[in-house]
């Protein structure tokens, strides 16, 4: 079991030229390390906001001794990040072999628009084919992970995501607010990198920049979730 | 028109037959144990041959026939067996019924209505049925006519093993019949024949109120009540042992089936031709029953059930495969296949056809994918929220197969969730302040955590009304949403309460999930 | 024991029907198990709770059997005060608890409420059984506007709904504004995770509106063991099955009577929300007691009293009895009578019932008084009932008299097929908005209930049949 990794002070991107359009979601594949479980949850939350409301799956392969482990996907808790219940898809398969063929059949199938994997390890190629189909289905495709990414992956962005302290309850100040995450763009096709603390507003199901650590605000395109 | 079959039963009718040959040929007896000792319950014509009647005490049939053997009858088998046959008769018609004549004399009556040029006409369809009874040991007559009476009085005293009466013309052919094969009771016969009215012909002749003023109200409206019954002037409705249903579809094969892939293909056209049925009418199925007519005399069957009603015929076929086709238990083969949606429900052609295309291609492909993955992966890896309405979360909502998850999912009133969930719960230690604050720690997975906020108890109490069945009784839970130093935000809860009085145990916390 | 004062205010009793889990009895007794300073009872559009729950406090303070005696052992001297109340339902589904001040504000309160339960579908024709409009027995079907009109005298407070939002703050402003009396709002802890958070952002809406916030409990039922029986009457009122109910269910037995410790620790921080219910309860100086009979003057010509004028009619019947002349013990026995029925001031009465019977006489329909009456001489010089008492040396005192601190009952009965031309008399001569015929509420007998229970419970016909069938009623 991984030891919580907090988010490496290593991490000298703070660029102050940090687009927010880097959060807005492409087709393609996205790498995500999370960390520990409370991370994983993070992680997942982000991906989802970032999911446009239409009828298509989302859906989250995983081998089975990863839901003892991380926890199952709750479509009570999904619905709270703007997707409904019917949209999710849950595939469990017996290794992460298996589980990268399923991510392929999920993109391929155009049925979906957002396939997350939960896989330790894929080789160069596999991320390859995994960005190219999900761009052939505009779809967005993500695989998450514990432990930070060593090799070389075709991935178009690699992000790392943990929680972070939530927004101030409007009515109860010991409570938590709205979830906040903080967010580091660790890699990019386009270059762009940096940090970001993000927050989600579930009245309005959008994902907001918090100040401090970015140019401007996330105005037009990069607010997601529509 | 309406068939009756009646089987006359010497012996139990149950397959592993507790006498076997020698209760065919030499005098056999069950008999039943009455307040008044033991009597003979059932015959076999050998016993019958040597003058032995039904209901005669079985002291006086032995003084008779010394050598008459006997076992125990079994009412209560014999009429659950009664019911297998008309299980398996319904090969042959959807509406079997049971004859209510008494014990040792049952019978079953078939309305094939419908049916009989599956099989090529009345008098094929009769003699294959006659053959199959015999093949399983069933030694049977079998009458065919306009109305059940006249079916069940050629039956027991016609002549022949099989008849056939020609449509229209029971009264010629009942003419000739004693007047005990209306159905009527010992006194009513009796009194018949005091009268010197043997046959139903003589009876049928007779103008009615002459009848009425010969006997009692009550028996003479049975009298002509069993006559025009036999008549037809008069309708018996029967009810089926299985409900009728509407939507069925049936396949008899020319060799017995044994191999369960070839099932498979065949209930594959089945749910083609059913989903056709559904369609053209509009409606959609909830529950769905496959089965197959062995050619011992049982069924086997595979049960399916909808949350919400469809009528695509994949869906269908998918969910018999998901249920498992190996769970028939096809025997030494089955010889007839038939496919029938028990509850349906309208099904408004907007849900399937004029979706906007976009829609109906997102489906379709959606289902190939469910299928193409089910395949590789087995039909358990391949899962959907099965949502219900429930307060407590791990029955609010489970990960089940993606086939026959709800199409609509019930609106949940509940509050915040988390989008991860242990279930089943992992155990934590924490520490609050009585009598129900969040914890102000805790540790979990031996990592311990501060809490800087937190809200709550939401107050779940258990589900009374579903029995704990043996396990310890459910308590109460109070859930927390605490966060910790990190952000990291959590579901806890703690089983019982502090000043519930929930001592032994006391109160336990358990880390239930994760909040984005 | 702390000397924290609180009053429930916020109570449903078996008289909510389908709604409240317990008897109006088990209510207060629990409520005086639990110290409460007060509980105000309000059902469901309606008053015909008040009166048991009235009395059960009154047997409290005042009977001697073993087990009331053990109590007030156990919990010391009755203090706890009842407040009379109702609960309004109106047409839009918005509920108000309203608690008269005195006795003028409880007559507004019932006239309210039988404006609310008079009113017929100004169509005409009677509705569909699934008409939405189509009006079942004991419908009410009032407005907020109806009751702000009679609404002076009329304490009232709005319950927090389940969705708090602008919509609801608005009404909430709009309904304060309006009302003519004092107005509140009225929380209770829901105990579904965000109860701070919820209670803080109520304080914000009751300061912004000006409608203080007061807290309760909305309270079900007078235990939590009483929560199964209270999800069963939910499932025969949704006409649903335990299996099925699902989220008409509640989430949690936390519906019933809780002391003031309690109340207090689940209203931390809003203090003052529980010293409001005090407040509210020392302002009803309204008291069942505080009704008598008030009867109608009609039957008394103008420059007469009642009690004169009820003599005249007995002396002047008594020479209509007594052809022969009346005799001086008669004569005694009527002025005894009279004596007493002055001292009680019970006069009207009798001449209501003489002024009915001898209309109808006058119609030729037969009618005869019974029962106690038929011990009183006057109400036989009245003609009301037709037995000489002195005859019979019958007991006046079993009638009327000054002990028992009740009217006496006359029980007068009319031709069957006529009585509606007596019915229409009555409302003829004292105008139909003050005539009613009496209702009495319907309640379950045992065997309907265990059937309604057992379908509840999911249980086949013929299993609840037999149930049934095992009981008396």
């Amino acid at each position: 079991m991984p030891s919580p990794s907090p988010l490496p002070e290593a991490c000298s991107v703070l660029s102050r030229r940090f687009d927010a359009a880097a959060f807005a979601p492409v087709a393609g594949l996205e790498e995500v390390c999370v960390g520990d479980a409370a991370g994983m949850a993070a992680g997942l939350g982000f991906l989802a906001a970032r999911v446009r409301s239409e009828p298509r799956l989302v859906a989250f392969v995983a081998p089975r001794f990863w839901f003892t482990e991380r926890g199952r996907p709750y479509a009570y808790g999904l619905k709270a990040l703007g997707i409904a219940a019917e949209r999710l898809l849950v595939v469990t398969p017996r290794t992460e072999t298996e589980a990268l063929w399923a991510m392929e059949e999920v993109l391929r199938s155009g049925a979906a628009s957002l396939a997350v994997g939960a896989v330790e390890t894929a080789s160069l190629v596999a991320t390859r084919r995994l960005d190219l189909i999900a761009r052939g289905a505009n779809a967005a495709a993500a695989l998450v992970r514990a432990t930070p990414q060593t090799g070389l992956s075709a991935a178009r962005r690699r992000w790392r995501l943990g929680p972070a302290p939530s927004a101030p309850h409007p009515f109860d100040l010991r409570a938590s607010g709205a979830p906040r995450w903080r967010a580091v763009l660790e890699r990019s096709r386009d270059g762009a990198h940096g940090e970001a603390l993000l927050e989600y507003d579930d009245e309005t199901f959008r994902l907001h920049l918090v100040d401090g650590l970015a140019d401007h605000g996330l105005a037009g395109g990069a607010s997601v979730a529509a | 028109m309406d068939w009756p079959i009646t089987a006359w039963r010497a012996a139990r009718p149950s397959p592993p037959d507790a006498a076997p040959d020698p209760a065919v040929h030499k005098p056999f007896a069950l008999v039943e144990r009455t307040t008044h000792g033991l009597i003979l319950h059932a015959l076999n014509p050998a016993a019958h041959a040597l003058g032995l009647k039904l209901h005669q005490s079985h002291a006086d049939a032995c003084a008779i026939v010394p050598e008459l053997a006997s076992a125990p009858a079994d009412p209560v088998e014999d009429a659950k067996a009664l019911r297998r046959l008309a299980g398996w008769m319904e090969r042959y018609s959807p509406f079997v019924s049971l004859d209510p004549s008494p014990g040792g004399l049952e019978g079953l009556f078939l309305d094939l209505t419908g049916g009989q040029h599956l099989f090529g006409g009345e008098a094929a369809m009769a003699r294959a049925m006659l053959a199959s009874l015999e093949r399983l040991d069933v030694p049977a007559r079998i009458a065919v006519a306009d109305t059940p009476g006249a079916a069940w009085a050629l039956a027991r005293h016609g002549d022949a093993t099989l008849t056939l009466a020609p449509e229209g013309e029971a009264k010629t052919a009942l003419a000739a019949l004693p007047v005990a094969a209306l159905r009527l009771d010992a006194s009513a016969i009796q009194l018949l024949n005091r009268f010197g009215l043997r046959r139903i012909g003589a009876l049928a002749t007779l103008p009615r109120a002459a009848l009425a003023r010969r006997f009692q109200d009550a028996q003479a409206l049975n009298v002509l009540q069993r006559l025009d019954q036999a008549l037809g002037t008069l309708p018996e409705p029967l009810t089926p042992v299985t409900a009728p249903t509407v939507y069925r579809v049936q396949r008899v094969f020319a060799e017995p089936m044994t191999n369960l892939e070839a099932v498979a293909i065949e209930a594959a056209a089945l749910t083609e031709r059913l989903a056709l049925a559904l369609e053209r009418d509009g409606v959609g199925a909830r529950r769905l029953h496959l089965t197959g007519f062995r050619v011992d005399g049982r069924t086997t069957g595979l049960d399916v059930r909808l949350a919400a009603a469809s009528r695509r015929a994949a869906h269908l076929l998918r969910l018999f495969r998901d249920k498992g086709f190996e769970h028939l238990d096809l025997g030494f083969g089955i010889d007839a296949l038939a496919l029938t949606a028990s509850v349906t429900e309208p099904l408004h052609a907007r849900q399937t056809s004029t979706l906007a295309d976009a829609d109906q291609a997102n489906a379709a492909a959606r289902d190939a994918l469910v299928d193409r993955l089910s395949a590789r992966l087995g039909d358990g890896a391949v899962l959907a929220a099965h949502l219900a309405e429930s307060w407590l979360p791990e029955t609010a909502e489970t990960l089940g197969p993606y086939a026959s998850r709800s199409e609509t999912p019930p609106d949940p009133a509940v509050g915040t969730r988390p989008i991860l969930l242990f279930d089943p719960p992992e155990p934590i230690e924490a520490v609050a302040e009585l009598p129900d604050s969040a914890p102000a720690r805790f540790t979990w997975r031996r990592v311990a955590r501060r809490v800087l906020r937190s809200s709550g108890p939401e107050r779940l109490a258990p589900e009374w009304w579903k029995a704990a069945g043996g396990c310890k009784p459910k308590r109460t839970r109070d859930y927390y949403r605490v966060e910790d130093d990190q952000g990291g935000r959590y579901w806890v809860f703690r089983e019982g309460l502090y000043d519930g009085g929930d001592v032994d145990p006391p109160p336990s916390w358990w880390m239930q999930g994760l909040f984005a | 024991m702390s000397s924290l004062a609180y009053v429930e205010l916020d109570v449903r009793s078996n008289f909510s029907f389908l709604e409240g889990g317990s008897k109006a009895e088990e209510l207060i007794v629990q409520a005086y198990a639990l110290g409460l300073t007060g509980f105000g009872l309000c059902d469901r559009n309606t008053l015909a709770g008040v009166v048991r729950a009235h009395r059960a406090l009154r047997r409290l303070k005042e009977d001697d059997d073993e087990e009331t005696v053990a109590l007030r052992q156990a919990h010391g001297e009755v203090r706890l005060r009842y407040f009379v109340g109702s609960r309004l339902v109106f047409r839009d589904g918005n509920e108000l608890l309203v608690y008269p001040r005195d006795r003028a504000a409880y007559g507004r309160l019932c006239r309210m409420l039988s404006l609310g339960k008079s009113r017929i579908d100004a169509g005409g024709s009677a509705p569909g059984k699934d008409d939405p409009d189509r009006i079942e027995k004991g419908d009410c079907r009032l407005d907020f506007a109806d009751a702000a009109t009679l609404g002076e005298g009329l304490i009232a407070l709005a319950p927090a709904p389940e969705r708090i939002d602008d919509v609801f703050e608005r009404r909430l402003l709009t309904w304060r504004e309006a009302w003519p009396d004092q107005f509140y709002l009225a929380a209770a802890p829901r105990r579904r995770g965000d109860d701070r958070a919820r209670l803080n952002r109520l304080a914000g809406i009751a300061a912004r509106t000006g409608a203080p916030m007061v807290a309760t409990n909305a309270v079900l039922y007078h235990h939590p063991d009483r929560r199964p029986l209270q999800d069963v009457l939910t499932c025969i009122r949704e006409k649903t099955t335990i299996d099925e109910a699902g989220f008409r269910l509640e989430a949690n037995a936390e519906r019933h009577l809780k002391p003031a410790v309690e109340m207090a620790r689940l209203f931390r921080g809003h203090e003052a929300a529980l010293a409001r219910t005090v407040e509210i309860a020392d302002q009803l100086s309204f008291r069942l007691t505080d009704l008598s009979y008030q009867y109608p003057h009609e039957p008394v010509p103008p420059g007469w009293t009642a009690n004169r004028r009820l003599a005249q009619l007995a002396f002047r019947g008594a020479r209509a009895r007594f052809p022969d002349g009346v005799s001086a013990s008669v004569v005694e026995t009527l002025k005894k009578e009279l004596r007493l029925i002055r001292k009680v001031d019970y006069p009207h009465y009798f001449l209501t019932v003489h002024d009915v019977v001898q209309e109808a006489r006058r119609l030729g329909i037969l009618c005869q008084g019974r029962g106690s009456a038929a011990n009183s001489v006057v109400c036989f010089c009245l003609g009301v009932t037709g037995v000489d008492p002195t005859s019979q040396d019958l007991l006046f005192e079993r009638f009327l008299s000054e002990e028992r601190k009740e009217p006496p009952d006359i029980d007068v009965d009319f031709e069957h097929e006529r009585r509606e031309e007596v019915m229409q008399y009555m409302y003829t001569r004292y105008g139909r908005h003050r005539a009613a015929i009496c209702a009495t509420v319907i309640h379950y007998r045992p065997r309907s209930a265990i059937r309604d229970v057992g379908k509840a419970l999911g249980l086949t016909e013929d299993v609840t049949a037999a149930l049934a069938n095992t009981v008396w009623g």
